[in-house]
């Protein structure tokens, strides 16, 4: 009995009237239900049930869809004084997500109808007929069951191709975003997470701040290379810009006085490469890094440590004594072309015991003040005195 | 080929080297203009291509094994065309006239020639300008037709010549 | 007048007449450049009469002085020629003397062609050739320079052509003759054995190139019967 459905009585187009009954009665297997004294008619896709009235006025009845229907016989009557007769109607299985029923479930797989007036039609024989050419396949009363199926399938296919595969499509995109969004919410989560970490650290670093003096900076700095080594961006310094500032005023102080000595043994500029490699040796483990170092440095010339940060054409980046003259270097490196006659950059870093590179630059700027000239060969570049300005044509 | 006196600079490397230094470039320059101008008159050659300006010792110095590279050679004839001793023969600016005298330079040397020799209102082949026993202590004789043809062409536009072309080669009439 | 057109070339100041001239000088140049050519290859035409003389071809070495000659005749010819037309042309109104130019130019043309013709090195090669070739290049050079030349002209070569022979005969003579003289002369004390000489030892150089010349002198004068 669970089989049934309420439907709209009025037919589908191509679902042909069969016959008609009153006074019928319907079993939900062998046990009577409400359904009794009611109308019923039959096309050739479905059986409909009505209360009296109902279905000639359009109203919902309910319906088994004739596929359902597996087998149909007539009970033997055993007596033959009632007039009424029974039809036993073996069905298959409900199928998935059918239409709301009158009955939801029923233990019976088979119902029975009885006429309880009498049967002028050949209901059996209609019913079979029915059955045999199952015209609820061409209509849109179809089931999705198996054997059926592959016409059906075929058909919905040929009838919306394009249609079908755009669905397709949107049913993918509809997918991946849902797994994008379900992924998103594990990294919210993770931020959500590390925000608590972030307002953690802060707490702990205000409270050190507040304890200590000034060894706080370097303190600070301890702990945020141990943050940073945790893989935490350094979040004291992030946002609060005087401590920034603090910061890198005293390591700039810091490193001037560290560095004073070496810059003036090797002649009074020292390449940041050079640099950097000797501030970090000599600190061993509360390392710089590179961004850290020219941040400290750019801001040794305002601080007047007695070393500032220089640039040169070439792009080379040096820091140097403040005092540093350049028409001194100038001077010198013109003295010592003249006397070797050329030079090339390697010599030239020979001789002065400083490193190639700012042998370069002495080079460069003796040039630009046109001292000397350059001979470009494939074996390099050599330096020579300036005789094109200096010889009496 | 004669070989003219090297001034000091043709045995310093660094001659041989664009210099970027702006005032020692231009000292550089002008070394490399007399230089090419005087071995072009000593050799009597009228012209140049880039592309094989390193077969002549002028732009080769083996000796100090340094050649000026050929973005050099065009700055140099470039610095020629501006004092209107070169100019180019091609759109590719590979070949190259140069001229010792400037073509307004020759124009007037051959139009007082033309004049002291009673010349005038008289025509001569280009031949006979250059080859012709007359002119053997002049010095456009010997000079490239070439370059004859522009000099003359500039008394053309000063009204003093005109060029008359001839089978393949031109004459000239001096007024 | 340019000015009133802007872009409109201005009238030639060049007249037919200076056409007519400059044409005529072109040739004289052109004449002028063959003329400087042969110049060149005079020695190179008496070296090659020298060397079919000493191969003994001497009617082959007459062709080329022949030849030579030739060549020289007609370009100087025609020089002359051009250079009446020329001054002709400039004294004269140019209608009157137009045919003589035409003619001039003719003549100009004709001479070319035919010093071209006499001129090639290649030719001159085959005359020195043995094979048939060469035999049949030299009649036909000879056709052509039969008649052309003057009696004068001929005695001219002839004369040429001996004084070359006698050139030669001074060289090559005295190493077939006179070995024994020659071997001799190299140590200065064996002078004295030599027959007609006047042993003077400080002498002996000069003394033998005198023996020299005596000899081929009454050679000559054999050859010459």
């Amino acid at each position: 009995m669970d089989r049934f459905e309420y439907s709209d009585p009025r037919l589908a187009h191509g679902e042909e009237f069969l016959m008609r009954e009153n006074g019928v009665k319907l079993y939900d297997g062998d046990s009577k239900t409400t359904f009794e004294d009611g109308e019923l008619v039959v096309s050739n896709a479905r059986i409909l049930w009505g209360r009296p009235g109902d279905i000639p006025r359009g109203q919902m009845c309910v319906c088994l869809p004739l596929f359902y229907v597996v087998l149909v016989e007539e009970e033997q009557r055993t007596f033959s004084f009632s007039s009424s007769r029974k039809f036993v109607l073996h069905l298959s299985e409900s199928r998935q997500g059918k239409p709301q029923g009158p009955v939801t479930w029923s233990q019976h797989n088979f119902i029975k109808i009885s006429f309880k007036e009498g049967l002028h039609n050949d209901f059996l024989g209609l019913i079979q007929n029915a059955l045999m050419t199952r015209a609820w396949e061409r209509l849109s009363v179809a089931p999705p069951s198996a054997s059926s199926s592959s016409q059906n399938v075929a058909d919905r296919k040929w009838r919306s191709g394009i249609v079908g595969i755009e669905r397709k499509i949107e049913e993918k995109h509809k997918a991946t975003d849902e797994s994008i969004s379900l992924a998103f919410q594990d990294l919210s989560r993770l931020m959500n997470m590390a925000k608590d970490m972030v307002a953690i650290s802060r707490s702990i670093s205000t409270k050190i701040r507040d304890k200590q003096g000034d060894i706080t900076e370097d303190e600070t700095v301890r702990f945020k290379s141990y943050l940073l080594s945790l893989g935490i961006d350094d979040p004291v310094t992030r946002g609060a810009f005087s401590n920034q500032t603090e910061y890198f005023k005293s390591l700039a102080k810091q490193l001037a006085q560290m560095l004073e000595e070496p810059i003036k043994e090797v002649g009074g500029m020292m390449s940041m490469a050079d640099v950097y490699c000797r501030v970090n040796r000599a600190r061993g483990l509360e390392l710089l890094s590179p961004e850290d170092l020219m941040s400290a440095c750019r801001l040794m010339s305002t601080l007047q440590l007695g070393l500032c940060l220089r640039t040169f054409d070439s792009g080379a980046t040096v820091l140097q004594l403040s005092d540093h003259n350049d028409r001194i270097i100038i001077e010198n490196t013109a003295v010592a072309l003249e006397e070797s006659g050329s030079l090339s950059a390697t010599e030239l870093a020979k001789i002065l015991g400083i490193s190639v590179l700012l042998a370069k630059e002495r080079l460069l700027t003796t040039e630009k003040q046109g001292r000397a000239c350059r001979d470009e060969s494939l074996e390099g570049i050599r330096f020579y005195s300036n005789l094109f300005l200096t010889k009496e044509e | 080929m004669s070989e003219i006196e090297w001034p000091w600079q043709y045995s310093f490397p660094p001659f041989f080297t664009i210099q970027p230094h702006a005032e020692t470039k231009a000292r550089q320059l002008k070394a490399w203009h007399t230089l090419v101008l005087n071995y072009f008159k000593a050799n009597n050659l009228s012209s140049l291509d880039i592309r094989e300006a390193h077969q002549s010792s002028l732009f080769n110095n083996s000796s100090i094994d340094r050649k000026l590279p050929p973005e050099g050679i065009l700055l140099v004839l470039e610095d020629l065309q501006k004092s209107g001793n070169a100019t180019p023969l091609d759109k590719t600016r590979n070949r190259w006239l140069v001229y010792w005298h400037t073509l307004e330079e020759w124009a007037a040397i051959i139009y007082s020639w033309a004049q002291a020799n009673g010349f005038l209102n008289t025509v001569c082949t280009f031949f006979e300008l250059v080859s012709g026993d007359d002119t053997n202590e002049q010095e456009f004789h010997g000079l490239d037709e070439e370059v004859l043809l522009r000099a003359i062409q500039v008394l053309e536009t000063q009204k003093k010549a005109e060029v008359i072309p001839i089978d393949d080669s031109h004459g000239v009439k001096f007024f | 007048m340019g000015a009133l057109f802007g872009k409109q070339k201005p009238k030639s100041r060049v007249t037919d007449h200076d056409r007519a001239i400059l044409q005529l000088k072109q040739q004289r140049d052109k004449l002028k450049v063959y003329q400087k050519r042969i110049q060149g290859t005079l020695e190179k035409d008496t070296e090659l009469a020298r060397k079919l003389l000493r191969d003994g071809k001497k009617d082959r070495a007459r062709l080329i002085l022949r030849k030579k000659k030739y060549q020289e005749q007609l370009l100087s010819t025609t020089d002359n020629q051009l250079e009446n037309l020329e001054k002709l042309t400039q004294d004269l109104e140019f209608a009157g003397i137009e045919a003589q130019v035409i003619n001039g130019l003719k003549v100009g043309s004709e001479a070319l062609k035919k010093a071209n013709a006499v001129f090639s090195i290649d030719e001159i090669e085959r005359i020195m050739d043995e094979t048939r070739e060469g035999v049949e290049k030299q009649q036909e050079i000879d056709e052509m320079l039969s008649g052309v030349l003057s009696d004068q002209d001929e005695e001219d070569v002839l004369a040429e052509l001996d004084d070359i022979i006698k050139e030669q005969k001074k060289e090559t003579e005295p190493s077939p003759a006179v070995p024994d003289e020659e071997m001799d002369e190299l140590p200065d004390e064996e002078m004295e054995e030599l027959p007609d000489v006047p042993s003077e030892e400080p002498q002996e150089s000069t003394a033998a190139k005198k023996e020299r010349n005596k000899q081929p002198k009454e050679k000559v004068a054999i050859a010459a019967s």
